[in-house]
């Protein structure tokens, strides 16, 4: 069975798919990435916003660029005090690519955990 | 009782003290034609000034102040404070302050709406029994005003929900006759840059420096304003939206309606009167600032705030619910510029204060409405349980979870088209459950091996005894899939 990598730094990871992907982004794209480090996977941001407020929170969007600008702009208006950490590609073997280097380096946020979170 | 029966100055402007023990400067309550005092108080200082702030027509609000006083029982000595208060002819009265933040308890003790037995009980259990002594000597009893906070323990919403809904349980009868015999309901609406007056349509809003708080056209409805409701349709005090898990009540009325809707679904009620004892728009400004707390409203500066609170005033005497019968800005030395402690100087009174001064008050004309309608639905008998509420119809979040004997791997081998139809959360630690409030419903796909599935569905339980959990124990990938399969097709097959 797959030994998820730690949290580092934050209490909670959301993996937020943004309106409109299907199944591919998580069940292609991002499966490796999932297996590897396990974060909550949520398609409606409201969750992330029961967090308690004092807990930090890190959320990695997958979107395509016709949703960027919605994430972001959700983002900045739900959860103003999260670390956001967004992709945005328009195809899922993209998308993947960029995910699965992520598993292999155990780098969560795509750079060493030191360097987030600070 | 009915609404027009409740003695008061029919005056909505108000003012909180600056501290207790400090002098009343009474001309200044004069000057701005107030209706309302909020005075916190250390002892019997205030004693003498109550007979002539009534005869000014200034309705004194009395509260005792107690740090950390938590739960805690009256005091002989307050009920001794509180009967020679009444005697000199106050009537309003507060008990507990703001019990849904950390600071008004004592240290040992983790306020938490969901924790019934040692926070919501003996909260209530005390409160009640204060505020029928109160009605026993003449008195109006207040409904502790709760901090505007939104989210997590301290969620405001969620712990006005769950003390009704434990007063419901336990004391329908006792609550309803203290509602019948002079309750009254205190709020503290800080409610920021939520209102604008319009600029010639009801979704346009002035910028701050034509706002004139004597012309028409304010909106003080929040979130019930045009404005808001062309943002989010549907966002309410108490209810989901679409951009939103909790209610909104940050409005100047907002928990004084969620009151109202939660008394009548629980109780019968009708209409008690609604008293904000601290708040207004907020934070007070400063010369050449601007404030903009809310992006979707206009900013205000020192002019617009004196022009929105004196509108604010007139909106409450003439467009507000019958029931809401006020605010007392918090509080004195904000507004007249008091030094800030010994030694320091004064700043210049706020232009709000100017524009009071210059405006004669609208009194408010209160109907008839009586407390209660009719008998109510009756104490429900609920125990109330910690984790998300029960389900409704449809559940507001559906989670996907594994036992920890369960190979996620397989979700990703079998769920694909199961994700497809359902889209849920993949959650993997049980904590999610607890950040649920109660007035959210939620259900748990369980993806668990047989052996485990027993003792998987308990420990979710022990989480959110309301949780609609739905089994799917499979011990080979070929059960999930055909299992996980067969769902995703009934679903586009209804659909």
């Amino acid at each position: 069975m797959n030994v998820p990598s730690p949290l580092v730094g934050f209490d909670y990871h959301f993996l937020y798919l943004s309106p409109g992907m299907n199944g591919d982004w998580l069940f292609i794209a991002a499966r490796t990435y999932w297996l590897h480090f396990q974060p909550n996977v949520i398609t409606d941001l409201r969750l992330a916003t029961l967090t308690p407020y004092r807990r930090r929170v890190a959320v990695t969007s997958l979107a395509r660029r016709d949703t960027a600008a919605l994430v972001r702009s959700q983002m900045s208006k739900l959860l103003p005090r999260v670390y956001h950490d967004p992709l945005v590609y328009d195809y899922v073997n993209e998308m993947q690519l960029t995910l699965d280097q992520r598993a292999a380096l155990n780098q969560r946020f795509g750079v060493p955990d030191a360097a987030i979170g600070s | 009782m009915r609404l027009d029966e409740y003695q008061w100055s029919r005056n909505p402007r108000g003012i909180h003290n600056t501290i207790a023990f400090l002098s009343l400067r009474m001309e200044r309550y004069a000057q701005t034609h107030l209706g309302w005092i909020k005075l916190v108080t250390g002892s019997d200082e205030y004693l003498d000034a109550v007979p002539h702030l009534i005869s000014s027509g200034v309705t004194p609000i009395i509260r005792l102040y107690e740090p950390k006083f938590g739960a805690s029982q009256v005091t002989a000595q307050q009920l001794s404070l509180t009967a020679r208060y009444r005697q000199a002819g106050a009537r309003w009265f507060e008990f507990y302050n703001e019990p849904n933040l950390r600071l008004e308890w004592p240290d040992t003790t983790q306020p938490d709406y969901r924790n019934t037995r040692d926070v919501i009980a003996p909260l209530m259990d005390n409160w009640l029994h204060w505020a029928e002594i109160i009605i026993s000597l003449g008195g109006y009893p207040a409904f502790p005003a709760l901090s505007e906070t939104v989210g997590n323990f301290e969620d405001v919403t969620s712990w006005l929900s769950t003390m009704l809904t434990y007063l419901s349980d336990q004391w329908y009868d006792r609550f309803r006759a203290v509602a019948n015999g002079g309750l009254w309901c205190a709020t503290h609406p800080y409610f920021y840059n939520h209102f604008y007056q319009e600029a010639g349509s009801p979704k346009i809003a002035r910028p701050p420096d034509s706002e004139d708080g004597n012309a028409g056209g304010w909106h003080f409805e929040y979130p019930a304003d045009p404005i808001t409701q062309a943002n989010d349709p549907g966002r309410s005090v108490l209810g989901l939206s679409a951009h939103l898990s909790y209610g909104d009540p940050i409005g100047l009325i907002g928990m004084g309606s969620a009151f109202m809707e939660l008394f009548g679904q629980l109780f019968g009620g009708g209409a008690i009167p609604v008293i904000g004892t601290e708040g207004g728009i907020t934070p007070v400004p400063t010369h050449g600032s601007q404030t903009q707390l809310d992006a979707r409203f206009p900013a205000f500066d020192w002019f617009s705030h004196g022009e929105a609170t004196l509108a604010c005033f007139n909106w409450i005497a003439q467009q507000a619910p019958p029931w809401f019968f006020g605010l007392t800005l918090w509080k004195e030395n904000d507004y007249w510029g008091d030094p800030i402690h010994d030694g320091a100087a004064p700043t210049d009174p706020l232009a709000a204060v100017d524009r009071l001064a210059a405006t004669p008050p609208l009194l408010k004309t209160v109907p008839p409405l009586e407390a209660l309608h009719g008998a109510g639905p009756g104490p429900a008998n609920r125990t109330v349980v910690p984790g998300p509420g029960p389900i409704h119809g449809k559940p507001d979040f559906h989670f996907l979870m594994f036992s920890s004997g369960f190979d996620p791997a397989w979700l990703f081998a079998a769920g694909h088209a199961y994700w497809d139809a359902f889209s849920p959360a993949l959650v993997l630690n049980f904590d999610m459950i607890d950040l649920i409030p109660h007035s959210r419903s939620l259900m748990i796909t369980a993806l668990t091996t047989p052996i485990e599935a027993d003792n998987f569905a308990q420990t979710i339980h022990a989480h959110g005894p309301n949780v609609y959990v739905e089994i799917i124990a499979a011990d080979t990938l070929d059960t999930l899939t055909g299992i996980l399969n067969a769902q995703a097709a009934n679903a586009t097959a209804d659909s």
